[in-house]
């Protein structure tokens, strides 16, 4: 019982470790059935890809990160972008246009996040119904139509396809993000207190914490990501679609919890390599012309392998340790 | 507040007791209608809500089960899209309506049956098994068809047709279909030992573990129940609209959530259950009717359903406070 | 057939690192209702849990009617004719009582989908109720009955199981006088029928009521079974018995002379329902004590003080100030840090590392102007403080929920340095830590306490009295007695602690 050997590398090291091998075979099929796949131009267009995925599951970290879910930053991005685009038509400044899809994201965030964190409602269905009403009003820019007025004019999309340094500026936002992110969540004290309220809501209280405001952070900053994520979408397919933010859930879910398994927490590395990793197999599949409805399948598998992956080493773990139980008074 | 709330022994007549609330904020909304619109009041009309209402009772009668159990099935949409597909491809194929419709209702369940996997053998979260398990789902219903409807040739003298389109006396087959389903349920949920079980899960899983019950046996049949009627629901959807659609989940998704949290407000205050769920499908149906009788847009339909949806969970949040009391509450909380 | 209905033998149970249960003996007759008794920790409670399968024993062996058996679970004891009244009954709130009192046992079919008998039930619960005539309305959803209401329900749970053997932990910490009296009736009733009951509890003058015989608990081993004389109990005796010799070795000294300087005054402050009319004021260079036992009261207080629950009324000053606390932020920024009664709930984020748990609750101390931490200061200041409450860990890096028990809260305690606050409130300061490390607690306890205002907060009565120099007791959220611990007795404490005017040397 005693002996418990200690491999040559640690647990977390080995589920890196794994991870980037699986991560480096698919490149390598990828790139060994479509000869495109490693070309600078398909590079760029995954990272086009992946900044709009990423941004959006970088707000998510921040939620599953104080313990709670987020079900309505979809919807309300949608809002969000068709702000964006309705202002654009009336012909506003880029910028300006842009800055008020970001308010309407924190608008709504603020909202779920003092339903969920001050009102404690359950979080889910809080926030399903909250999403619900945003893309309801997205409709209310024009009735559900596209937006196309401007688009081209007001040289938004000219934002989205312009490049600094060879880079286009979507990635170099997805950069600014991440490694903004980084430094909160990792180096400062805001991503201490985000993380000490995911692990125990407690004990962050009890050491002066404020969980209710930190939860309504991370619901904000949540929606505000995906309003520019959204927007992102929007510059780049050159209209303001109501629907065009919905199938970011199930991509954004799959890189948060892909970055759970390998790094045990939610974290901002973790969600990016997740990100990356789902990006990478829409496009590689997309790129050998499979249907994209296949793309989805493989998504939600890789979402449940890669908890099933954490579970079943956590289980090892368990079992070599002896049993964990609550201490008798 | 509660049904069996013996604090406040108030005399109130019975009718005005307010977990009957709903009913009479059903009627309130259809007189309103009336007075608005003239066709609302017809007998067709009305019985044309019955009809519509049905499927999304059906479709959601397994999610109030999981509601109950305080767990989330966000799958159950994508269920339903999958299996109109599923009956679709097999019609398409030759096979027999009835007997299609059945074996895509099997095979739709199996989704269910991965969820209770999932989330019993391996702890997930509920929410990500079922965000999960409904990725596979939609994906499964968008590679039936290649992305596309499937359309079937008219199913006129099937069973299914007459389930979906028939009348006895003048009322929907499929609104008695439902209605009888709901007994069935209603009788396992206040008369069975399984009943019993589900709501002491949702409420003290620790209670119910300490008196030996197997949990996780309730639990799996939950989830696999869940998908089952997603499944008819689905089945008769397709019905409805003489084709598979790969994507007819997205417009479930708030309707069964709202009417699942609608039904938990009336009959027992705060607790999600199956008479409930059916009364609050019936006023989604009436409100869906008339709003689109006074020609609203998607928009404020949208927002009136997912108005109803906070409210309904507001008051179940609120109950529930209630029943844990305010004493020694941490200043937090 | 063996003279004893259930024989516990060598039982041995280990967590993480410590010996809950050291080669503990228990032996229970048939109609015998047989007291454990025992200080907090002396292990009563592990081996009952070990008995009713909640834990599995590590070695040892359990005989029902001379039969050897093992318990791997809760169902197992319950087979075995086992059942236990646990100290926080489990119910599901809005069933009625004799749902509750039916759960898991509706009916005699095995299926779930049998038909449920709600009369049936009822008239099966009635009829327990005739058999044991107990005060409760079985037809009330629970939530709506009292906490004694609720513990019968527990009760009847049980009886209705048709036990042998009954287990129940503490069944009066929470009951008034009466609704006492109503229980031993019923458990007197019980022996009468042959049912076997392992009774828990702190007062002795309970055992002399309704004992039969005893066996006493101290540091995981028995240290005596004796019968009970009616209405004979030799408290001195049991009481040395429970504590042990080594009472004062464990306590550093006390105060020279007494603080001068208040730091912080509670005046007349109020709780609706928890507790009423609390004061007292402590002192910079001195440790102040409250003892009460579990469910008292004395957790809630510990909570007001800190801003972590609402007062209904009365007042706080820190440092002469009148404080109005509505977070726990706020009780920091006034120098007021509280080690919370449930460490592993309340004071540790176990899955991070040692050195943020220590820094949090002050991350001021650590970062920059932009709230970036300063990692290099941070890893020196833990280090630090990591050696000076020696901490035993090979890394600050290490994760708190892999510590031991003593060092967990001596993490938690590091945290209340760090906030270089002047007054600290510790609650049940050494449960779950060994022996060893408690001392070294005790120590860091006396130390602080020559610079700040220290309140120890407790239901071990020996440990209020080893440590405060000055103490009130509180039984039902009042306080019944207070005094400087040199003037007065241990057995005066806990006398005033389960009554408002127990006659001396009934209790211990």
């Amino acid at each position: 019982m005693n002996k418990e050997k200690k491999g040559p590398i640690s647990n977390e090291l080995f589920t890196l470790l794994v991870f980037v091998i699986l991560f480096l075979s698919v490149l390598a099929a990828f790139s060994m059935l479509n000869r495109n796949f490693f070309s600078v131009r398909n590079m760029l267009n995954i990272l086009k890809h992946v900044s709009v995925i990423a941004i959006a599951a970088l707000g998510l970290t921040f939620v599953i990160a104080v313990g709670h879910a987020d079900i309505s930053f979809y919807m309300t991005s949608c809002f969000s972008a068709m702000l964006m685009s309705w202002l654009i038509a009336r012909g506003l400044s880029p910028l300006l246009c842009i800055a008020a899809g970001i308010a309407g994201g924190l608008v709504w965030g603020a909202f779920s996040g003092f339903v969920v964190g001050r009102y404690k409602l359950p979080d889910k269905i809080s926030t399903i119904a909250i999403g619900s009403i945003a893309f309801g009003m997205a409709y209310l820019f024009s009735d559900g139509a596209f937006i196309y007025t401007n688009f081209t004019s007001s040289g938004i999309t000219d934002l989205n396809n312009a490049r600094l340094f060879g880079i286009p500026v979507p990635v170099l936002i997805m950069a600014a993000l991440y490694l903004a992110a980084y430094v909160v969540m990792e180096r400062s004290k805001y991503g201490r207190q985000f993380y000490s309220v995911g692990y125990n809501k407690k004990a962050a209280f009890f050491s002066g914490i404020g969980v209710d405001r930190v939860i309504v952070v991370a619901f904000v900053v949540c929606s505000a990501m995906a309003a520019v994520s959204t927007m992102i979408t929007s510059a780049a397919q050159g209209n303001g679609n109501v629907k065009s933010g919905l199938t970011l859930l199930m991509p954004c879910f799959s890189a948060v919890y892909i970055g759970f398994a390998v790094f045990k927490k939610p974290s901002v590395i973790g969600t990016f390599l997740g990100a990356v990793f789902t990006a990478m197999i829409q496009n590689g599949f997309t790129l050998m012309s499979v249907p994209f409805y296949y793309s989805d399948m493989v998504v939600s598998g890789l979402l449940i392998l890669a908890i099933l992956f954490s579970r079943f080493e956590l289980s090892s773990q368990l079992a070599r340790r002896p049993k964990q139980q609550k201490e008798g008074r | 507040m509660t049904i069996r709330d013996g604090t406040a022994k108030k005399k109130v007549f019975p009718l005005f007791r307010p977990e009957l609330a709903m009913i009479w904020v059903i009627l309130g909304v259809c007189v309103v209608f009336a007075g608005m619109s003239r066709v609302f009041l017809q007998p067709s009309n009305i019985m044309e809500i019955l009809r519509q209402c049905s499927t999304m009772a059906i479709l959601v009668l397994g999610v109030t089960w999981v509601i109950s159990l305080n767990e989330i099935d966000n799958a159950f949409p994508d269920i339903a899209a999958c299996a109109s597909m599923l009956t679709a491809l097999f019609i398409r194929n030759g096979i027999v309506f009835e007997l299609a419709a059945l074996y895509a209702i099997l095979l739709s369940t199996l989704f269910g049956a991965l969820t209770s996997v999932l989330v019993i053998r391996f702890q997930f979260p509920s929410l990500i098994a079922t965000i999960a398990v409904s990725g596979l789902a939609k994906a499964l219903a968008s590679a039936i068809g290649k992305g596309i409807p499937i359309p079937v040739p008219s199913t006129a003298g099937s069973v299914i047709y007459s389930i979906v389109w028939g009348k006895v006396f003048g009322i929907p087959v499929l609104f008695l279909v439902a209605v009888a389903l709901y007994t069935v349920s209603y009788f396992i949920q206040e008369k069975t030992r399984f009943g019993q079980y589900v709501y002491a899960i949702g409420e003290n899983s620790q209670a119910v573990q300490e008196s030996g019950i197997k949990r996780k046996r309730v639990m799996a049949i939950v989830f696999i129940v869940a998908a089952m009627f997603a499944a008819i629901g689905g089945v008769l959807m397709m019905g409805v609209l003489q084709s598979g659609q790969p994507k007819m989940g997205t417009s479930f998704f708030l309707d069964g959530f709202t009417v699942v949290f609608l039904g938990a407000v009336v009959f027992k205050m705060g607790k999600a259950n199956v008479a409930g769920t059916l009364l609050g499908a019936i006023l989604l149906g009436i409100l869906t009717n008339g709003l689109t009788l006074l020609g609203a847009s998607y928009f404020m339909s949208q927002i009136i359903k997912g108005s109803l949806l906070i409210f309904g969970v507001s008051v179940v949040t609120m109950s529930k406070n209630k029943q844990r009391g305010k004493a020694g509450v941490l200043t937090y909380e | 057939m063996s003279e004893y209905r259930l024989e516990m033998k060598g039982i041995v149970k280990e967590f993480l690192s410590m010996r809950a249960l050291d080669n503990a003996d228990f032996r229970l007759k048939e109609g015998e209702v047989h007291a454990l008794l025992g200080i907090n920790g002396a292990g009563k409670s592990t081996m009952i849990k070990v008995l009713s399968g909640v834990y599995q024993k590590d070695s040892g062996k359990i005989f029902i009617d001379g039969r050897e058996l093992e318990i791997g679970n809760p169902a197992d004891a319950i087979k075995a004719g086992i059942s236990t009244v646990y100290q926080d009954p489990q119910v599901v709130p809005s069933f009625t009582g004799y749902e509750n009192i039916y759960l898991g046992a509706e009916n005699n079919k095995k299926t779930f989908f049998s038909a449920l008998n709600r009369k049936a039930m009822r008239e099966k619960a009635k009829k327990l109720l005739e058999e044991f005539p107990l005060d409760v309305d079985i037809d009330k959803p629970v939530y709506l009955l009292s906490a004694i209401e609720r513990e019968i329900i527990a009760v009847l749970r049980a009886l209705s199981k048709r036990s042998n053997i009954l287990i129940l932990d503490e069944p009066t910490s929470i009951l008034t006088e009466k609704e006492r009296q109503i229980l031993f009736d019923l458990v007197r009733l019980l022996k009468s029928k042959g049912v076997s009951i392992i009774y828990i509890t702190h007062h002795l003058d309970e055992v002399s009521e309704i004992c039969d015989a005893m066996t006493i608990f101290r540091n995981g081993q028995t240290v005596a079974s004796l019968p009970v004389e009616k209405g004979k109990v030799e408290t001195e005796q049991i009481a040395e018995l429970m504590l042990g010799k080594k009472l004062t070795a464990l306590y550093p000294p006390k105060a020279e002379e007494p603080g001068t300087e208040v730091l912080f005054e509670a005046r007349d402050l109020n709780l609706g329902g928890k507790f009423e009319h609390i004061s007292f004021a402590a002192k910079r260079g001195e440790i102040y004590g409250i003892f009460g036992l579990v469910g008292s009261g004395i957790d809630e207080i510990s909570k007001v003080l800190y801003g972590a629950m609402y007062k209904s009324s009365g007042e706080l000053l820190a440092h002469g100030r009148r404080l109005a606390l509505r977070s726990t932020a706020q009780a920091l920024k006034n120098g007021i840090f509280l080690v919370p009664g449930d460490r592993k709930a309340e004071g540790q984020i176990g899955d991070m590392p040692i050195t943020m748990n220590l820094t949090i609750a002050k991350m001021q101390r650590i970062v920059n102007r932009l709230g970036l931490v300063r990692r290099r200061k941070e890893n020196a200041l833990s280090e630090e403080m990591v050696q000076k409450l020696s901490i035993a860990t090979p890394s600050i890096q290490k994760k708190v929920g892999e510590l031991s028990g003593g060092n967990q809260q001596k993490t938690v305690i590091g945290k209340g340095l760090f906030t270089e606050a002047d007054i600290y409130i510790f609650t049940e300061p050494t449960v779950g830590v060994d022996v060893g490390a408690k001392s070294g607690i005790y120590e860091i306890m006396r130390e602080l306490s020559k610079t700040a205002a220290v309140i120890i907060i407790s239901s071990d009565c020996e440990e209020v009295f080893g440590m405060a120099d000055r103490a009130q007791v509180i039984y039902k959220g009042k306080c019944t007695f207070e005094s400087e611990t040199r003037l007065t007795t241990l057995h005066q404490m806990l006398v005033h602690a389960v009554s408002f005017e127990a006659p001396a040397g009934r209790a211990v």
